[in-house]
């Protein structure tokens, strides 16, 4: 028997918005046969011929996707046509083994090491999965998995999406996006992010909708409804309406009486400074740096990194943009940066502490920083990620100056350093405070772990207690406090944060204009009183709950 | 006037989505005289929802909204055995507070409001909400909790 109550599914929201539409399911990845037959004369050349032309099919996807979908399917190519792939391949073909077979377990062999290697990496094993399918249903002779075409706009039902999946999605079609699995950085998250389209995953029993079946799909909360009822399908339009509405608002982030809040984008590189520059945003509060860095022997050069650092300030010309330098280690790792293991990488010679072993990373980095300033005609603010102390803060202002960068400031992640805002704010030009990482710190609670989701929760009266020190500390020395993390980008955590007295907020663009609208519908004074009755709060849930009720529509 | 009074509870509603809820609790506050107009009312409290849903983690809905059409401030409750989709994270809301506040409501009542809503995600509050036997052991704890502390 379904009650109203068991239609409500939970998953967890990677791209905000609703939508609301029958559901299609992905096309299943092809099966091997049981009984394995015997290799045949030609399957050394058929599995050869299978990888490439996967391969050469990525390739192609990647031409017709957009800048950012394009970078994920070459990457995948280049897996399918990694030599050593085609040479695991052969050998199990030599050995007997009958080429979809020989495909599958050789694949097998790189996901078990993709998947143990640190979460970054276990993401990308959908790639591999993609890989494995694609080449394997040649082999068989099996129509190829992929997007369903039922001759109408669907929500898109999966197990998990693959980048040559993702990478032709079309938001006319497609009208949101459901998997069972997945997380916050898996391709699906990014890739629905940046098409706007809805999307939920980690919703255990996505594989149980059946094709046709009605379903709302809840991206801002996360939530999937099945066989909704008409006031349901009614308000998804309203809710559409409201947010369309709210997406033709414009300009630079104020409160209803004009207090003025910087609105900024998180971005990763110069397809997304790009990105972020055709939009409606006041610049970039966090430029993250790593990009350049992972997947590599050896670091770029200066040379190379003034280039980057270029076509990243350029598109950006005369916006605040704030660059954060190389922050390895944990689950970023870069072996020639931190090149020891460690027992426990989350708290060890990661981020700025890198610079310790080697200080001619940052150097190296700050002169290209410096260059491409230079060459770009611009003033990047630059801060140092992992910042524990006032000394660590003053080391790396008095290097970032000798190198000729004019605004300098730190990361608030640690306990440590909200502490001693103050202090450090003594040594440095502004802050900006990274609330995930200062999440994970405050509660010794590991980001990666779904277990301790609610310690990590922003709402947590400590973490706001902490953010509230750093801004008073901001305010008593006039110097500029950014918000960088998730807290930045929910529209009622952002009025506690303007509250309290934060000035900037840096998220993915796609959560700006709610943003926007919710600062623009409260004076200054209505987000001091929420902030501060949210600090009286003793349970998170009595935080947001507070929030939630104190906030109101113009 | 009390904010909450028998006739504004409706225990084991059947409603089967945020719609109906918040219909049947406006039309209780109409019939109490404390609304003078349930549809521009309705507008108002669709409107903050359409903005930001109102559901709290741990099945809870707080639809409100300060506007011209309501006379006093009011709270109306109503359980709903098989909850209904409110937009919060964690799954649908079975108990559901519509709270109205006339336009230009002063402070006092704004900050036992906001007491409701803190009060609210507190186990043991929301364990004898959901247990309460009739319509006057609900009032009686929302007036011992809330409005008295």
């Amino acid at each position: 028997m379904s009650t109203p109550g068991h239609r409500v599914h939970r998953g967890i929201g990677v791209s905000p918005g609703v939508a609301t539409g029958p559901a299609a399911r992905l096309g299943q990845p092809p099966r091997l046969p049981t009984t394995v037959p015997p290799v045949g004369e030609n399957d050394r050349d058929r599995a050869r011929t299978a990888l490439a032309e996967t391969a050469a099919e990525l390739e192609r996807r990647a031409k017709l996707a957009g800048p950012e979908a394009a970078e994920v399917l070459t990457a995948a190519a280049m897996m399918a046509r990694d030599p050593a792939l085609a040479g695991n391949v052969r050998d199990l073909v030599d050995a007997g083994v009958p080429a979809a077979w020989a495909v599958d377990r050789a694949i097998a062999g790189y996901r078990e090491l993709l998947a143990n290697a640190g979460p970054y990496m276990a993401e990308r094993v959908a790639d591999l999965d993609d890989i494995r399918d694609r080449a394997v249903a040649y082999l068989l002779g099996l129509p190829m998995p992929g997007l369903p075409a039922p001759g109408h706009p669907y929500v898109l039902v999966a197990e998990d999406l693959a980048p040559a999946d993702t990478a032709l999605l079309d938001p006319a079609v497609v009208l949101a996006v459901v998997t069972e699995r997945g997380g916050p950085t898996s391709h699906t998250a990014i890739l629905a992010k940046s098409l706007g389209i809805p999307a939920v995953v980690a919703c255990p029993v996505a594989c149980s909708f059946v094709d046709g079946q009605p379903l709302v799909v809840d991206g801002s909360n996360g939530t999937v409804v099945t066989d909704p009822t008409q006031s349901e399908v009614d308000d998804v339009a309203a809710r559409r309406t409201a947010r369309a509405a709210r997406a033709t608002q414009r300009g630079p982030g104020r409160t209803a009486d004009g207090h003025p809040i910087a609105l900024l984008a998180n971005v990763g590189g110069p397809a997304d400074a790009e990105a972020a520059a055709a939009l409606d945003l006041e610049g970039v509060g966090l430029f993250r740096t790593e990009f350049l860095f992972l997947d590599r022997a050896e670091a770029p050069t200066i040379e190379e990194q003034r280039r980057v650092y270029r076509r990243v300030l350029e598109p950006l010309h005369g916006r605040k943009v704030v660059v954060r330098t190389l922050d390895a280690g944990a689950d970023k790792p870069v072996p020639y940066a931190c090149p020891d293991p460690e027992d426990n990488p989350a708290l060890g010679v990661r981020g700025l502490r890198t610079a310790w072993r080697r200080p001619d990373l940052l150097r190296d980095q700050l002169e290209a920083l410096a260059l491409a300033a230079a060459d770009a005609g611009a003033t990047p603010w630059v801060m140092a990620p992992m910042v524990a102390t006032a000394a660590e803060a003053a080391d790396f202002a008095t290097t970032a100056r000798r190198h000729g960068i004019a605004k300098v400031g730190v990361m608030i992640e640690i306990p440590a350093a909200a502490l001693r805002a103050a202090a450090i704010l003594s040594e440095v030009d502004f802050v900006s405070l990274g609330t995930n990482d200062l999440a994970q710190y405050t509660f010794a609670a590991d980001r990666q772990l779904g277990a301790l989701a609610p310690l990590l929760d922003p709402w947590q009266p400590a973490l706001l207690d902490l953010i509230a020190f750093t801004a008073r500390a901001g305010q008593a020395t006039a110097k500029p406090i950014g918000v960088c993390g998730e807290a930045a980008s929910d529209p009622l955590l952002a009025l506690v944060l303007t509250g309290l007295g934060i000035d900037s907020l840096s998220m993915a663009p796609v959560s700006v204009p709610d943003v926007r609208t919710a600062l623009a519908t409260h004076t200054i004074d209505d987000c001091r009183e929420i902030a501060a009755a949210v600090l009286r709060a003793d349970t998170a849930a009595e935080a947001r709950a507070t929030a939630t009720h104190l906030a109101h529509t113009p | 006037m009390p904010l909450i009074t028998e006739d504004l509870v409706l225990l084991d509603l059947a409603a089967k989505d945020r719609a109906e809820v918040t219909r049947a609790l406006a039309e209780r506050l109409a019939a109490a005289g404390r609304v003078t107009d349930v549809e521009a009312f309705l507008a108002d409290v669709t409107a903050r929802e359409a903005q930001m849903p109102t559901g709290l983690e741990g099945g809870i809905g707080i639809p409100h909204a300060r506007s011209a059409a309501v006379a006093e401030p009011s709270l109306a409750f109503a359980r709903s055995a098989d909850g209904v989709d409110w937009g919060a994270p964690d799954g649908p809301a079975r108990l559901i507070f519509l709270i109205a506040a006339p336009d230009g409501a002063g402070g006092e009542h704004m900050k036992i409001l906001a007491a409701l809503a803190r009060r609210l995600v507190h186990q043991s509050f929301k364990d004898a909400l959901a247990t309460a036997a009739d319509a006057a052991a609900v009032v009686k704890l929302v007036t011992e909790e809330v409005i008295d502390r």
